[in-house]
């Protein structure tokens, strides 16, 4: 933006114009409200964010909560100063007012800029941002207001004495902005918000307020355009923004699941050497994605997790049976990351589908650029797990990549799977290799010393080396597999049982396993054991006992009693107030339940759509 | 009264039309998906994005024959697909609203539902932007109610 700085003729005749210079989506203001994203509990991009939804979730309690985080973000970290206003024209009543973007970059603003920054700030959170005009002879005063419920009666223009209503209603939270602002010492941080309470009460005071957010609706007047380079050349970093950094809170934090999934990893040099192999061949392989392919189980989660803990490449992970699928996760994420870490010059992230493989393309082109040369890496896990619309690349992976930009994916084996692209190397993690019955050795050798399993192959007779051989066979090269059969060892079961008793792979070990449970009490195992793992492994993401025992008609005790028998074969991660929810550890459990103890599950998908279904009055109850 | 739909959990206002895919369930599916009450319920808690790609993958999973109906799911979808864009106030904004007013006009076959959608919305969400944008979507939908539209919309507290 260019040309003369904003002014603003400050009476209640142009009262409305005041809405143009609260500013959404600046990048300046993105960045304070990113950085309170942790107190607001919000991002401020793409979040289920909305007035409405604070105010049936919360209340005003809640909504008030996140203006004072706001305000507390604001205070204690920029530095920012009051500066009595010299820019008020008394021969003309022009106020020359700043742009959020412009106080932020000064650090000084008066109290109608500071009161614009804050209402910005509260507009990009979602909250509702209302001005507040005092007036008296001699003076005036700006204020900020946030609503803090849908008015009853919504005015675009209000008095001051339907502020003060509002405010009797606690309808409506006022705040004194000189109060976040240096040279206050000691000021509490309540104060504020007494203070502008008490002079919106004054007597002596006149005035008037604009709903912004009705003044936008109205389109008689718009807010101005928010700052950004390359319009604004001031605007760049070192002079405050915009701050590739704001889109940090919008990176997905894949660090606990990473670390799961590298838990005693051993081996694979030659699938790391093999990698670098390609991307070492830039005349031959420039650009392009490296597919490893694999059964479940066969460690190729673990690989690219290795992969990314090891070398820091960009990341996602589609983890389907934690509802992590979308593309618009993945593309929010890798975007953002490219964003942070090249410090690319965006404040945003895609959001539309249909622009997306351009968009990433080019984020991935401008970070090759920063490269110099190197190649760039993007590690996507489980392409088999990901959404895909037909005729699409699963999550919509671009045709081309830019030279030197490689995406290394993994996916199960099979044409479903596999992305149509210009240019793709594939690398296979074959059970029966060499390779990784090198690896399935290494990982076994390295569990041999605990106490459990050297009882049992003391028992047994057995020595390391024919114990190794032993599982390297029966294992078929599947990690997950592993994973069961030492840890149920090592925990004393297969007591009874000789080497060769040993399951066959990783489904009959899962085949077996169900057997033994059953075994134990068939009618209960039927009744209770069954509905409630099932209905987990049916389930999109984790869940609660509570949730489960709704959608199976047990009692939560029982619930609870099946997933503590089962927790080997669960994953437990915390929801809203740490309740601790649940789902299948593996896929390839799931799988097993699908394919062989209820087809497709259907029994278990019809449980929880049929509880649903009954809750929407006048809904017939499913099909009969 | 309050809305039926609020009754379900989080978990089911976001899931229930996959697992009515899973099921291959198309006239409830179909059902939920074309319920105002359904659509007011769930666009309160998730983004709206997450609606429209749920029209998608039920446009494109439903099979040929009785039940498949991907033009109802179409225009849904990108009904909600413009709204989302309105919402997210773009500088493109204006632009997507009339887009959407445009296009909505040419789905005649669809018009009855839409504008229940339209009617159903305006009277229950409270997202200023996006009751603009119904009301913008409704008045091209039926240019004869657009006084009952202004009124809707005025008494939710908008502004024409």
């Amino acid at each position: 933006m260019s040309g003369p700085p904003p002014v603003w003729v400050n009476d209640r005749e142009h009262a409305r114009d005041v809405a143009r210079f609260v500013i959404e989506g600046d990048p300046y203001v993105n960045h304070l409200v990113a950085g309170a994203a942790d107190e607001l509990r919000i991002l401020t991009h793409y979040e289920h964010w909305s007035f409405a939804s604070a105010v049936a979730d919360g209340g005003r309690e809640a909504l008030a909560a996140a203006v004072e985080a706001l305000y507390l973000h604001l205070m204690a970290d920029h530095q920012l100063f009051y500066e009595f206003e010299l820019a008020y024209d008394v021969a003309t009543g022009e106020q020359r007012v700043q742009l959020p973007a412009v106080t932020v970059r000064e650090r000084k603003g008066t109290c109608i800029d500071l009161a614009l920054l804050f209402l910005s700030a509260l507009a990009q959170a979602k909250l509702a941002p209302v001005y507040v005009q005092l007036n008296r002879p001699g003076g005036g005063h700006a204020l900020a207001a946030a609503g803090l419920a849908p008015p009853a009666k919504p005015k675009e223009l209000l008095t001051l004495e339907e502020v003060r209503d509002h405010l009797k209603e606690d309808r409506l939270l006022v705040v004194e902005c000189t109060g976040f602002v240096q040279g206050t010492p000691g000021r509490q941080h309540r104060v504020p918000f007494r203070e502008a309470r008490e002079l919106v009460e004054g007597p002596s005071w006149a005035g008037w307020a604009v709903d912004v957010h009705r003044t936008w609706e109205g389109k008689e007047v718009t807010p101005l355009p928010p700052c950004a380079p390359p319009e604004q050349p001031w605007a760049g970093r070192a002079a405050g923004g915009p701050d590739p950094n704001a889109l940090r809170a919008a990176v997905r934090p894949f660090a606990a699941y990473i670390r799961e999934k590298t838990r005693d990893f051993v081996g694979r040099e030659w699938a790391f050497r093999a990698i670098d192999r390609l991307l070492g061949d830039r005349a031959r392989f420039p650009s392009g994605y490296v597919l490893i392919t694999g059964e479940p189980g066969i460690g190729k989660s673990a690989l690219a997790a290795r992969l990314v803990q090891e070398r820091g490449y960009v990341h996602h992970f589609n983890i389907a049976v934690e509802g992590v699928r979308s593309w618009r996760e993945f593309a929010t994420n890798v975007c953002a990351q490219l964003i942070v870490r090249y410090q690319l010059p965006r404040n945003w992230v895609p959001n539309d589908k249909s622009t997306n493989p351009v968009t990433l393309k080019e984020l991935l082109q401008e970070a090759a650029d920063r490269r110099k040369g190197e190649p760039l890496m993007v590690v996507i896990d489980a392409l088999d797990e990901a959404e895909r619309e037909e005729g699409a690349n699963p999550l919509s992976l671009p045709f081309a990549l830019p030279d030197g930009v490689y995406v290394v994916a993994t996916t199960r084996p099979g044409d479903e799977y596999r992305p149509s692209v210009s240019s793709m190397e594939e690398l296979a993690l074959d059970g029966t290799s060499e390779d990784n019955r090198r690896d399935v050795r290494a990982h076994v050798a390295a569990r041999l010393p605990r106490p459990g399993i050297r009882a049992w192959l003391r028992a047994r007779s057995l020595g390391s080396e024919q114990f190794t051989e032993l599982l390297c066979d029966r294992s078929q090269g599947n990690f997950m597999y592993l994973h069961f059969v030492l840890r149920a060892i090592e925990a004393g079961e297969f007591q009874e049982e000789g080497p060769e008793a040993l399951p066959r792979g990783l489904r009959d070990y899962y085949r077996r396993h169900w057997e033994k449970m059953r075994r134990r009490g068939r009618r209960r195992f039927d009744q209770v054991y069954r509905p409630v793992v099932c209905v987990l492994a049916a389930a999109r993401e984790a869940v609660s006992e509570e949730q489960v025992a709704e959608w199976t008609g047990l009692e939560e005790g029982q619930v609870h009693q099946v997933v503590q028998d089962w927790r080997e074969f669960l994953h437990q991660e915390r929801g809203e107030g740490r309740r601790p929810l649940y789902r299948v550890y593996h896929a390839s459990f799931r799988d097993y339940l699908q394919e062989e103890v209820d087809p497709g599950l259907k029994t278990y998908h019809a449980l929880i759509a049929r509880s649903a279904l009954r809750k929407v009055r006048g809904r017939k109850e499913g099909r009969a | 009264v309050s809305n039926p739909c609020a009754a379900l959990t989080k978990y089911e206002l976001r899931h229930l039309p996959a697992h009515l895919t899973d099921l291959g369930w198309w006239e409830d599916l179909r059902g939920m998906l074309s319920d105002p009450n359904y659509v007011v319920a769930r666009v309160a808690v998730f983004p709206l994005a997450e609606l429209v790609a749920c029209y998608r993958t039920a446009g494109t999973s439903c099979p040929a024959g009785p039940g498949r109906d991907d033009a109802v799911f179409r225009c849904y979808g990108q009904t909600l697909s413009r709204l989302l864009a309105y919402q997210a106030r773009t500088a493109e904004d204006h632009e997507a609203v009339l887009d959407l007013a445009e296009h909505a006009v040419t789905l005649d076959r669809r018009r009855p539902e839409l504008v229940d959608l339209c009617r159903a919305l305006l009277e229950s969400l409270d997202d200023w932007n996006v009751l603009y944008g119904v009301y913008e979507v409704l008045t091209a939908l039926d240019p004869a109610d657009e006084s009952g539209a202004m009124a809707s919309f005025r008494r939710k507290g908008g502004a024409v």
